[in-house]
């Protein structure tokens, strides 16, 4: 009777196997992925009195407000080697916006305090990654750890801000045009990055060809100095040339945490 | 005149039609199949009936207990229709449907609610369910004696399906795997009396006899005794040379135990004196006249040939079962001394190698009641074996084998036996060719004659404990016997070789082994249709595991595709109702699990060897894919895990969704036969951290199909 083959595989001794690769013989897999965080910690810091105020364009007055949802996509490819091992190339982009500090000193020691927009970073990341299978585990199948570490480049994005300034000490004198000065100046720099990351996804078939896919990521950037000629375009109006990095490395740093969900084709 | 001859013709012809019917030729039995048009149970997957009985709004139940109650009697029953142990269009499945058409004569409308099985099985049972399928067991048909009798076993069973008893008895409370068709047919007291009460009347009123009935609580008191009972003759053991120490037979006689009032209190029926109680009681009250109706003696004879195909098919289920005890009784009350039959003379072959073989191996105590159940004949063979020595019973079926042998010097099967037995010699270590005398027992106490007094008695006694040694002269010492068995010593330590080889292996070596041992190039393939089962806390998730069965075909069909395979599903539920060849093909092959794992997948001989081979020649193959995958769910989160999380925040986004993630656990279990050699080729376990559904089963298909398909390097 068929219920008795249970008890048949009961009365044999077990092996594992573990030959074959991929998924129904198919070895490549290319994800695509929406990823996004929450905005919780800097969104924390800033309820608190944090020093990075987040200032929006509300029908050209600036708000006080914050962002919640940061976002972007991800394309990876990779390659199954063996049962629980792929080997591939991860690239994507981030996009959030980063505050800048209240109180400022320009180069003549004259002190600036004002509202400024918060300013949209574009982060590119490309990394090789490893994946490995969870234990029992075969690829593209179930549950994947990804391993990556790479390179990361991180823009602030061009555009005309809002921004509001006004001397520190209204009765000192100034000679600064508060009407007119630009108080920054993006330069074509950019902050470049060694971006360590870790994620855990699941993938769970759909079709032949098709699997969805979802997960959590943490991505931590190492940042060598690179406070040479950044943003700084008229020397003595800006802050301190390491403000964005500070303000991009702290937000990083923030959201190291990342979900992530999409689709992978496998062929 | 022309006429009356061609009336006579055709009266003769009618005649042999009728008879050609049931004509079996007993000397070369073969187990009877289905016939004709798979019926609708059979069919439909059970998530369909309930589905269809849902919307029907077949019972009063509130929706909850609506659930349990149709997925318990579907699930329970349909895994019954599936077994390969219920037949239909046999003989004896059509004289039950003819005795339900005379009992049913006057109410056609519930005639075509019922159905009627036959139930491969030496209980003695008959049971009807909610949906109106009755079921009849072999073991119940080999114990009557008329049409008659029957009659009332089938009237008291629609009587319990009219009455609606299966629901009025049912548990709600017990879970799935407690769901099973005894519990279903576990009837009060009060509705067996009912069903007999109301049996009664519809019995009478067709006409059938009253006597049969008391007939009927006779055979129901003896249930638990065989068929028959006929008085088992010591020397019936005894071969031509070898003979059997008759002290060794114990002088106890075991009585039959005929009590009819015993304590029921603990039963779901009541006892039979209190039935026939009830029965006399019911007759006093019934208006209907309780004229005995003549039985046709034709039509006896053609019942009474029914019966003698149940005991046949009594044999053949004991040695599925590896009840080789009680095979062994049942062959002495078909045996014809004068006329041997090929087909018992197998079976004999087959019991007594498994009645040694279970001795050895400890197994044999299974199969033998306690003491104090030994009742009748019977009891004396239970006795004689349980007590005689694991070197004993090995003399005894080498004897026994061989003399079949002698008998049919050229059938397949016995001589598969005896290789069996060899094989099985081979493996023994206190098996040894000198222990064994010369001499025949006889011979050896007529040598000892010349003695006298104590040494007479010390040499006598010691002759007679060593029966077993003596009378095997002409098998054993043998230079055909010894070489035959040196033959299979020789592979046996070939394979132990390889066997310790394997166990050798380093830890490399043993995960390349695991890569590979299913690399078999295989290119054609028969594959069953798996059990998947999903648990959950609460106990299985039935429907979904039924249509993740379903669903097995659909990977199967991919993977032939993919790989160029040719693969052959046997599914006794994927089939329209015109295919009664597959039907009967999957009946054959649920035949041949049953006595595999019987036989702990042990040595075995499939009775059904020329089938198997007409079903090799059919798909071309002798490899055989059996599957079995299971879920279950259960989050991998430990305190440790919640430790970490709480000591670290940013970990559970890690932890948390791994462990809830990993809780999936999927076993897929495979083992793959070679039905040619009957042999298992290999075997093993897949394990994954996936949910079962059809496209990750897929996968796990093609995992093992491209193994399997993959020629070793």
């Amino acid at each position: 009777m068929r219920s008795l083959i249970p008890i048949l595989f009961l009365l044999c001794t077990f092996y594992t196997n573990a030959q074959n690769t991929g998924y129904l013989g198919k070895k490549t897999i290319v994800d695509l992925n929406f990823v996004g965080n929450y905005v919780l910690i800097p969104n924390l810091i800033q309820q608190n009195g944090g020093y990075l105020p987040r200032y929006k364009n509300v029908n050209g007055e600036l708000e006080e407000k914050l962002d919640y949802f940061d976002y972007g996509g991800e394309l990876s490819i990779s390659r199954v080697v063996s049962r629980r091992l792929a080997i591939g190339l991860c690239a994507g982009l981030d996009t959030y916006s980063v505050g800048l500090m209240k109180t400022s000193f320009v180069t003549n020691n004259q002190a600036v305090v004002g509202k400024h927009e918060q300013v949209d970073v574009t982060g590119f990341y490309i990394l090789p990654t490893l994946s490995f299978a969870h234990k029992a585990g075969a690829l593209p199948m179930g549950i994947v750890h990804e391993i990556g570490i790479g390179f990361r480049s991180d823009k602030p994005v061009e555009k005309d801000y809002l921004f509001n300034y006004k001397p520190l000490t209204p009765s000192e004198p100034t000679t600064i045009d508060f009407n007119t000065t630009k108080f920054y100046n993006f330069s074509n720099n950019s902050i470049v990055g060694l971006p360590i990351f870790y994620s855990v996804k699941f993938r769970i078939p759909l079709n032949d060809y098709l699997f969805f896919n979802a997960g959590i990521r943490y991505m931590i950037t190492f940042q060598p100095d690179n406070s040479e000629g950044f943003g700084i375009a008229e020397p003595g109006f800006f802050h301190n040339e390491n403000d964005m990095l500070r303000a991009i490395n702290s937000r990083r740093h923030t959201s190291l945490i990342k979900g992530f969900f999409g689709l992978s084709f496998v062929f | 005149m022309r006429a009356n001859k061609f009336l006579i013709l055709f009266l003769f012809l009618t005649l042999i039609c009728k008879f050609a019917n049931t004509q079996v030729d007993f000397n070369d039995y073969k187990t009877f199949k289905s016939s004709g048009n798979i019926p609708y149970d059979f069919l439909i997957r059970s998530y369909s009936k309930i589905e269809s009985d849902r919307l029907e709004k077949r019972t009063s139940l509130k929706k909850k207990q609506e659930k349990i109650f149709l997925e318990g009697i579907h699930y329970s029953i349909d895994e019954l229709l599936h077994s390969g142990e219920v037949t239909f269009g046999d003989p004896i499945t059509k004289c039950i449907n003819r005795v339900a058409d005379k009992l049913l004569a006057s109410d056609k409308s519930l005639r075509s609610k019922l159905r009627f099985y036959t139930l491969k099985s030496n209980t003695v049972n008959a049971f009807s369910t909610d949906q109106g399928i009755v079921f009849v067991t072999t073991g119940l048909f080999t114990r009557l004696e008329s049409e008659a009798q029957l009659a009332f076993v089938l009237a008291h069973e629609i009587s319990h399906y009219t009455e609606k008893h299966v629901i009025n008895s049912f548990d709600f409370e017990q879970n799935e795997a407690e769901n099973n068709h005894y519990k279903l047919s576990a009837y009060s007291q009060e509705n067996e009396f009912e069903a007999d009460a109301l049996g009664l009347k519809m019995f009478l009123k067709a006409g059938y006899p009253i006597r049969a009935v008391d007939a009927v609580f006779d055979v129901l008191m003896f249930s638990h005794l065989p068929f028959e009972e006929k008085e088992i003759e010591p020397t019936y053991f005894n071969d031509r040379d070898f003979v059997i120490n008759s002290e060794r037979f114990s002088k106890i006689i075991f009585p039959i135990k005929t009590d009819e009032d015993y304590d029921d209190a603990l039963s779901s029926h009541p006892n039979i004196r209190k039935r026939r109680e009830n029965v006399e009681n019911t007759l006093k009250n019934l208006e209907t006249n309780s004229a005995v109706a003549s039985e046709n003696d034709n039509d006896n004879a053609e019942f009474l040939e029914l019966v003698k195909i149940a005991c046949y098919e009594s044999l053949r289920i004991d040695i599925l079962h590896a009840d080789f005890c009680n095979a062994i009784y049942t062959i002495y009350l078909l045996e014809d001394t004068k006329k041997p039959s090929v087909y018992l003379e197998r079976m004999k072959a087959a019991a007594w190698f498994g009645i040694s073989f279970q001795k050895q191996n400890g197994s044999l105590k299974n199969f033998i009641p306690s003491n104090k159940h030994l009742e009748g004949s019977i009891a004396l063979l239970y006795d004689f074996l349980s007590k005689e020595s694991s070197d004993a019973l090995n003399s005894l079926s080498i004897s026994k084998i061989n003399s079949s042998r002698f008998m049919f010097p050229t059938d397949q099967y016995i001589a598969s036996i005896w290789n069996l037995k060899l094989a099985s010699l081979a493996l023994l270590k206190e098996f040894d060719i000198k222990k064994y005398e010369p001499l025949t027992l006889n011979e050896a106490l007529n040598g000892i004659n010349k003695l006298t007094g104590k040494e007479y008695e010390k040499a006598k006694n010691g002759i007679l404990s060593n029966y077993y040694k003596y009378g095997l002269a002409n098998i054993i010492l043998t230079e055909e016997f010894k070489k035959s068995l040196d033959n299979f010593k020789k592979n046996q330590k070939d394979k132990l070789k390889e066997e310790k080889e394997l166990l050798m292996l380093s830890k490399k070596e043993l995960k390349k082994f695991d890569e590979t041992h299913l690399n078999f190039g295989i290119n054609d393939l028969i594959v069953l249709e798996p059990h998947v089962i999903s648990y959950t806390k609460k106990g299985i998730k039935l429907v979904k595991s039924e249509k993740l069965s379903e669903s097995f075909s659909e990977s199967i069909d991919y993977c032939e595709k993919a790989l160029g395979m040719n693969v052959s599903l046997i599914s006794s539920k994927n089939i329209s109702s015109t295919s009664i060849q597959e039907f009967n093909e999957n009946t054959l092959l649920d035949s041949y699990l049953t006595q595999l794992v019987a036989s702990n997948g042990n040595l075995s001989v499939s009775i059904d060897k020329e089938d198997l081979s007409l079903l090799q020649s059919k798909y071309k193959t002798s490899k055989l894919l059996l599957t079995n995958i299971t879920h279950t769910y259960k989050p991998n989160l430990n305190i440790l895990h919640y430790g970490i999380s709480f000591a670290w925040p940013p970990m559970s986004a890690i932890l948390i969704p791994i462990g809830l993630m990993t809780g999936n656990n999927t076993t897929v279990n495979y083992i793959l036969l070679d039905l040619e050699q009957e042999k298992v080729m290999a075997y093993g376990k897949k394990e994954y951290h996936d949910l079962v559904t059809p496209k990750t089963m897929k996968a796990f298909v093609y995992d093992i199909m491209n193994q399997l398909h993959t020629t070793k390097q």
